[in-house]
């Protein structure tokens, strides 16, 4: 990609969080794929195994396959775009599906070959219909696919077999509590169909212990103010259940920074610290190679990048190996090692930092040249306009001959409240001077901090590592995925 | 390890976390009976603090293992089985009400 889409530009589609708004993903998304099919369909297989972010993971297929829709497309490419489309359970496919340029010939013939495959193994089809009844209906419907004998007796005839699964859960509010747990568990019923079948009774003890076995670590992060509510810190079988809730959140998928929502709506000390406990150790998992310095943007009317900048400290102080600098700048630099801190004790460090001044991005990285700080790669927060000297570009050229290294800089862009005429961009400055600089478009009135570990994990020391690490992505084969041969995908 | 120890908060961590800290301020509090010096006071508090934590939590556990065996056994029981209880339960409310 020498011209058009940077790579960088392509990544920071992963980073998107449009909360259900697939067609956003297009416009970037089928230039990448019409410039480099190879490139793209590699990042498909790569956001299958890393990504955080589910909305890419149903967009970016649905676009390689609008994309490369012509015959002049590679059939290994189209073939790794519906096997990862295969890969997503039925409510993710529809949404794919309804998407701008879901409803073409070959999503439909890939619609009909998935629900053949999911009903050629009855238990599993079982399993499915119980938690995407309404989806899979639709998928049906939606596409004008027969269903079998067997699934249109379950689905649109709700015409049970017995001892089936779907008789147990509709019996579930005729149970006593302790015969509903029972089944629950021994059923494997999942927990919103369960809460869902229960009505009051989901609040009885012996229940809740096997409600709270079975929620996702999504549901948990949802659910924990209710659970607060109910009791679960008082009652110790509650809280033993709880316990092994979190520790299993701890190591399973699931957005870190979600938790935080959660964290910060408890009322109680002591769950919130577990819950801060399991967030800290999702972010510990991944990892960033090398020393960082994040340079945080506190010039006057920077009131945003203070929160996203010690947010990506933080981000970063758990996930890097190495040391993490932290320096604010205006005209003159502040700096805090934020090493192994938490969020909590960075914004206690930093708590009476206020925005001033001017604006030199130079001056932070100055800072660090002067007192010998060597680092990896550089993170910066600001809206990018210079109007201070010593500016970052020329600092950078001294700092790369002084530690001889080029360091990769990342630039987390913000919106410009004003322009001054003194003001210059980072970018055209970096641009000016032949040095790189990766940027990550932030300029949105809500920054979604959700999307920000994403971004922060696509950082290397090594500019072309992480290029090289999606290319090693292995393409799937959708006939690989029918036959159930990639039930689970373990990170690479 | 010692400052682990020293800044520990029982809630952050898990049963198996909590152990490990057990076992170090087992070890550290036999080191020093071993060179002839006072436990202090935080080691004092601290084996207290995990002591307390781990027995409950153990507690726990076994209380939330009777409840999903409980559950388990009623959810397996045969239609005879709970025709019997149910049977074996009108006759003490008859046996009450005559």
């Amino acid at each position: 990609m020498e011209q058009g889409l940077t790579r960088q530009q392509v990544f920071s589609l992963l980073a998107k969080s449009p909360h259900g708004k697939l067609d956003e993903y297009f416009p970037v998304g089928s230039q990448a794929c019409r410039e480099d099919p190879e490139f793209f369909s590699h990042l498909i297989a790569w956001n299958g195994i890393k990504g955080e972010i589910r909305d890419a993971k149903v967009a970016l297929p649905i676009v390689a396959l609008a994309t490369m829709r012509n015959g002049d497309s590679v059939p290994e490419f189209v073939d790794n775009a519906e096997a990862h489309l295969a890969l997503l359970p039925p409510r993710d496919l529809l949404r794919g599906a309804r998407a701008k340029q879901g409803r073409m010939r070959s999503v439909r013939r890939l619609v009909e070959k998935y629900l053949r495959a999911k009903e050629s193994n009855a238990k599993s089809w079982d399993r499915m219909a119980l938690q995407h009844r309404g989806s899979l209906k639709e998928l049906y419907a939606l596409f004008h696919v027969a269903p079998s004998p067997r699934a249109n007796r379950i689905l649109f005839q709700r015409q049970y077999p017995d001892k089936s699964v779907f008789a147990d859960v509709a019996r579930l509010k005729d149970m006593s509590p302790l015969e509903a747990a029972g089944t629950i568990v021994d059923r494997k019923i999942p927990f919103l169909i369960a809460v869902g079948a229960l009505g009051p009774k989901a609040k009885d003890k012996d229940v809740l212990i096997a409600l709270i076995d079975k929620m996702t670590p999504a549901q948990l992060t949802n659910n924990m103010k209710k659970l607060e509510r109910l009791g679960v810190k008082n009652d110790p079988a509650l809280k033993a259940a709880l316990e092994q809730a979190l520790s299993k959140a701890r190591m399973g998928k699931g957005s870190a920074l979600k938790l935080t929502k959660a964290v910060e709506s408890l009322g109680d000390d002591e769950l919130r610290e577990k819950a801060r406990a399991v967030q800290e150790a999702k972010l510990s998992r991944a990892s960033v190679e090398g020393d960082w310095a994040v340079l945080c943007d506190r010039s006057n009317s920077m009131e945003a990048a203070l929160p996203v900048a010690l947010q990506i400290a933080a981000i970063l102080a758990r996930m890097a190996a190495g040391k993490v600098h932290l320096v604010f700048f205006s005209s003159e630099p502040q700096y805090l090692d934020v090493t192994g801190l938490t969020l909590e004790q960075i914004q206690k460090a930093t708590r009476y930092m206020r925005v001033s001044g001017a604006t030199s991005i130079g001056c932070g990285l100055n800072y660090l040249l002067a007192n010998g700080i060597q680092v990896d790669g550089i993170a910066i927060v600001s809206d990018a306009q210079e109007n201070t000297p010593p500016h970052f570009a020329g600092v950078m050229e001294q700092y790369s001959k002084a530690h001889s290294k080029q360091v990769p800089v990342y630039l987390y862009r913000l919106q410009a409240a004003m322009h001054g005429y003194l003001d210059r961009d980072l970018a055209q400055s970096m641009s000016e001077r032949g040095l790189d600089l990766s940027e990550f478009d932030l300029q949105r009135q809500n920054i979604d901090y959700h999307s920000l570990p994403n971004l922060v994990q696509t950082m290397r020391t090594n500019r072309y590592s992480l290029i090289d690490e999606v290319m090693a992505a292995p393409l799937l084969r959708l006939e690989d995925v029918l036959r159930g041969e990639l039930k689970v995908r373990k990170g690479a | 390890m010692v400052e682990q120890l020293k800044s520990m908060s029982v809630t952050r961590n898990d049963l198996e976390g909590l152990i490990e800290l057990s076992a170090f301020a087992r070890t550290f509090a036999a080191e020093c009976d071993e060179v002839g010096v006072q436990k202090p006071d935080w080691l004092v508090s601290a084996q207290d603090a995990l002591n307390t934590e781990i027995k409950a939590r153990i507690r726990g556990n076994l209380l939330k293992r009777k409840s999903e065996i409980s559950a388990r056994l009623e959810s397996l029981k045969t239609p005879q089985q709970r025709k019997s209880e149910l049977s074996k339960e009108l006759r003490e409310i008859e046996a009450a009400l005559a």
